[in-house]
């Protein structure tokens, strides 16, 4: 159906999103000349959205034929997830702990990088993270996981 | 060889950075470490220097840091939603402004419930308001801008950056039958240079902020929203000499903890911030922050917030009458 | 000459040890932190904030400007090298930044954006001390109508640039402009889009969609392309610009400080649009604007020295006025105000030794460094010999403190790895992301003074075409999207659209 299907996708994908930006700005008020209402602008964008993505998608029916890119997910679960777990550990298992660990995941996302190597640069960089952060700026974070003896 | 000591020593170095400091504090006695202060504004404004100003004190006072950590966003629900969910235990405190008492009626869900999940410390003043109006105003006392505003066929705008703006105008309005067209701004920071400017006419506005105007002539100060006049303001009447009864906007400046905090702590903090304010740094570096220092012990202050509660309650309920067709 | 006077007033006061230190720790700081990617200068002065508290007030005022300035020098190291933006404002300079310094041409393109850098601030200084008070009449009687009429202009801008599909370009403005409603609305109290989030109520952060869509995303492609990526990037070219590079970059380096000192005195226009306009500007002013995202030295000098040139110029509506014009303004206006000193008309009459002094010092600070920058490149250069296995690890944790740090906030982490999802789904469908950005970052202002214009002129539409400025600013608004579609335009999009990504 599409010669172009990476074009196609996005061109559907934005479409989908601005109906559904119109669909939510149905709710606020769209307001007079003189009082625009919250709803005035979303409402316009949404619309614009739809139709856009609408005629990307028309337009990758047409033209040369091209081929999907590749997505890899090795390095997207590694970055991504890295940060997500730096987030949950933050809080609750310390700094140290939260650094090393985005650190070690981050790690993974390359193919071939040793364990040895990636172990040792995530301790270096959460000791270096404590020092200049909380040491060295005074950012309000535990250093150590909640319920140590020596907290 | 080499490359690699230099490394392992530079290590070395960090690590004893890591080294825990031992709590000096005897056991069992309140605070035994460092107490977190969450203010629920950024750091840099006049609340977060009253804030920082009380925790010096404080620190002092009881032999552990009183750290500020500026959590700001939503109004100061985030800030107050982390007290709120805090253990009880006087470690994390709040600090925050009068318009807290506000975001429940304003944000649905209501973030948290003003009377029930919060314990009153104690407050140590407030920022005070006054009603500035743009010298193309020809006005120079609160009746002659009345007559003004009345005079013109639309009604004159002003500008809004807070909902505690926005009640005292409302309330104006109420007492003295005066229309007004309310604009809207996310900020003073953005609502000055259109009042600056003269394309909005007038404000109910903090005293800090509009005062360097007033001083230069780029604004003048009609009157004060405080039931005294004020020092830097003396010749400027209050509303109530005016004969404006009722407009008063909720901007006291206080420290809460989180509902079940145990009372002998909530004690001990209350009586350690009552003599904070009496000692001579503290009271003038607060007065130079344009603050009025009004000490309120928990249990008065308590009283405040369900005052507070049943004003903000009623301003938001004929606000939204007044929207209805 | 008054002004001589005055200067030597702040000269004497500015070369004062103390003052001297706190002048060259603020600009090794802040150029540090500049080239540390995540970690802006805005999270940095919030943190820093209370140090200076004990410091004399015209000190803690020099250290603060210090950090500002050298966060601007510094973040520009990293979108070159790395094509990480530090901030958004250097967002622009990665375009081309990057692009040479792939070519082997780092040196060339990090001395010419600190040498930019170094004439802009100059002449910003001059400005700020030469005309404030003047200047200040200009920014207030900019009004909502004509900053509604400049956020248009700056989103015809973000169309116009586009190098591939002007639809794809247009398309990613309208979803920047989307995400840019995120929050709780101003006027009305409605939370909009924020799927009942309260984390979302104050809306996006720019620092967090940045960090997001371009460096968690450039990450992601480096990593997919690490194996080729190392060899290909000659660790250091040769430093100074070669003649056809100056003869290219000093005009660009003089439109961009014009068009930055005028750009940085309006509050709320942030340094993204001023980098950004410089960029337009120059793109249209080339004779081959097909070279523009493929190593442009013009693309790196205008806007570098534009961003430079409004941060110097965006002191005087908040010295003059006490209207801060950015987030790092309000954090300065905190700082003045905890020493008892309220920002606003009377400062340069009442603390003429505070005011003199800090263009003075900014003087010096500038001077400063261009010294401590240019030797440093090889430094930053050589840095990139590090494998980037080690690299990238590193480059992650310090966004992700950075991100943290802004405030407090570990639900912004999450936020961030939402948007660096969809930087990197974007790239891969060959939309630019800069669109996307600059209609985030002007969405919000274009709708708050649509609206307060619209409510002030009573409903009256016809006051963005009344107001001579705010028509102005329509018409080239209009010619940047005539000369958009232009033939000659549509050849060269055409022709790159051909090349392989």
């Amino acid at each position: 159906m599409f010669h172009d299907p990476r074009d196609g996708l996005v061109g559907l994908a934005l479409a989908a999103t601005g109906a559904g930006a119109l669909w939510i700005a149905r709710r606020y008020p769209a307001g007079t000349a003189a009082d625009l209402g919250p709803g005035f602008l979303p409402g316009i964008l949404g619309a614009l959205l739809l139709l856009l993505g609408l005629l990307m998608a028309a337009g990758a029916c047409r033209g040369p034929r091209t081929p999907f890119p590749v997505l890899q997910l090795r390095p997207l679960l590694a970055v991504l997830g890295g940060v997500v777990l730096f987030g949950l550990l933050l809080r609750s298992a310390g700094l140290l702990v939260a650094s090393s660990a985005l650190v070690l995941l981050a790690s993974a996302g390359l193919r071939g990088a040793g364990w040895r190597v990636a172990l040792i640069e995530a301790v270096v960089l959460g000791v270096l993270a404590v020092a200049v952060f909380v040491h060295g700026l005074g950012l309000r974070l535990p250093v150590w996981p909640a319920g140590l003896p020596w907290n | 060889m080499f490359r690699r000591l230099t490394a392992l020593s530079m290590m070395l170095m960090m690590l004893t950075t890591l080294v825990p400091v031992p709590a000096g504090a005897q056991a069992g006695e309140y605070p035994q470490r460092p107490v977190t202060l969450i203010v629920t504004l950024p750091a840099g404004g006049p609340t977060d220097a009253a804030a920082r100003t009380l925790a010096t004190a404080l620190s002092q006072a009881l032999g552990q840091p009183f750290v500020v950590e500026n959590r700001p966003g939503a109004d100061g629900a985030i800030g107050a939603r982390a007290v709120v969910e805090a253990a009880p235990d006087g470690y994390t405190l709040l600090f925050s402004v009068g318009s807290l008492v506000a975001l429940p009626h304003l944000q649905s869900p209501p973030p948290f419930d003003a009377l029930r999940d919060l314990a009153p410390v104690a407050a140590i003043g407030s920022y005070p308001f006054a009603l500035f109006v743009h010298p193309s105003v020809p006005a120079a006392n609160v009746a002659e801008f009345i007559e003004y505003a009345r005079s013109r066929p639309e009604p004159l705008f002003y500008s809004a950056s807070t909902p505690g703006e926005a009640l005292a105008a409302t309330a104006f309005m109420q007492a003295t039958g005066v229309p007004l067209t309310r604009v809207p701004y996310k900020g003073s920071s953005q609502a000055l240079p259109d009042l600056l400017a003269g394309r909005v006419q007038l404000t109910f506005g903090p005293v800090a902020t509009g005062l360097p105007h007033v001083r230069e002539g780029l604004l003048n100060a009609l009157a004060v929203l405080t039931p005294k006049r004020l020092p830097a303001l003396p010749d400027t009447a209050t509303l109530e000499e005016a004969g404006i009864r009722g407009v008063t906007v909720p901007s006291w400046q206080a420290m809460l903890a989180p509902a079940g905090t145990p009372p002998a702590i909530l004690d001990q903090l209350a009586s350690a911030t009552a003599a904070a304010l009496e000692t001579a740094p503290v009271r003038e570096r607060l007065t130079k922050l344009l603050l009025q220092i009004e000490l309120l012990p928990p249990a008065a202050l308590a009283q405040r917030i369900e005052a507070d509660d049943a004003l903000w309650q009623r301003h938001f309920a004929a606000t939204a009458a007044a929207r209805q067709p | 000459m008054e002004l001589i006077g005055h200067l030597q007033l702040g000269f004497a006061a500015a070369a004062g040890a103390q003052n001297l230190l706190a002048c060259f720790t603020g600009a090794l700081l802040g150029t540090l932190i500049g080239v540390l990617p995540g970690l802006g200068p805005v999270a940095t002065i919030a943190l820093l904030l209370p140090l200076t508290y004990g410091l004399p007030p015209l000190t803690a005022l020099i250290m603060l400007a210090g950090i500002y300035y050298g966060a601007q020098y510094g973040g520009s190291t990293t979108s070159i090298l790395l094509n990480l933006p530090g901030e958004a404002s250097s967002v622009v300079t990665c375009r081309d930044g990057h692009p040479l310094a792939k070519q082997g041409r780092a040196g060339t393109a990090l001395a010419v954006a600190a040498l930019g850098s170094f004439f802009a601030g100059c002449v910003g200084t001059l400005f700020l001390a030469a005309c404030a008070p003047l200047l200040m009449r200009f920014a207030l009687d900019f009004g909502p109508a004509e900053y509604c009429s400049l956020m248009l202009f700056g989103l015809s801008g973000a169309v116009a640039i586009a190098s591939r599909s002007l639809l794809k370009s247009l398309a990613m403005v309208v979803l920047g402009l989307l995400l840019g409603l995120i929050g709780t609305d101003a006027n009305s109290g409605v939370a909009r889009y924020t799927f009942g989030l309260r984390e979302l109520d104050d809306g996006v952060g720019t620092t967090v969609l940045a960090v997001g869509v371009f460096g968690f995303a450039e990450l992601l492609h480096g990593l997919e392309h690490a194996c080729r990526r190392t060899p290909a990037m000659r660790p250091c070219g040769r430093l100074w610009p070669d003649r056809a590079d100056t003869r290219r970059a000093v005009p660009a380096v003089l439109r961009g400080t014009a068009l930055g000192t005028l750009l940085g005195l309006l509050p709320g226009a942030g340094a993204l649009l001023p980098a950004f306009a410089s960029y337009a500007l120059e793109k249209a002013c080339a004779r081959d604007p097909a070279r523009f995202g493929q190593g442009a030295i013009e693309g790196v000098a205008g806007p570098e020295s534009a961003n430079n040139a409004a941060a110097q110029t965006a002191f005087i509506p908040m010295l003059t006025l006490g209207i801060p014009s950015n987030a790092i303004m309000a954090l300065m206006i905190g700082a003045l105000t905890l020493h008892d000193i309220q920002p606003g008309p009377q400062v340069i009459v009442h603390d003429p030794v505070l005011f003199w002094g800090l263009v003075a010092s900014m003087w010096i600070g500038n001077a400063m460094l261009l010294v401590l920058n240019l030797p440093l490149i090889g430094l930053w250069v050589r840095l990139l010999a590090t494998p980037y296995r080690l690299l990238y690890p590193a480059i992650l944790l310090f966004c992700c403190l950075g991100l943290y740090a802004l405030a407090n906030r570990t639900g912004d982490l999450y936020l961030a790895a939402l948007f660096g999802l969809l930087g990197y789904l974007l790239q891969k469908s060959g939309c630019e992301t800069v669109p996307l950005l600059l209609g985030f970052v002007l969405g919000p202002l274009f709708e708050e003074h649509l609206r307060r214009a619209l409510l002030l002129a009573r409903g009256d539409a016809s006051v963005f075409l009344q107001r001579p400025l705010s028509l102005a600013l329509l018409l080239a608004a209009l010619a940047l999207i005539l000369g958009a579609l232009s033939p000659t335009a549509r050849r060269a999009r055409r022709q790159l659209a051909t090349e392989p990504v």
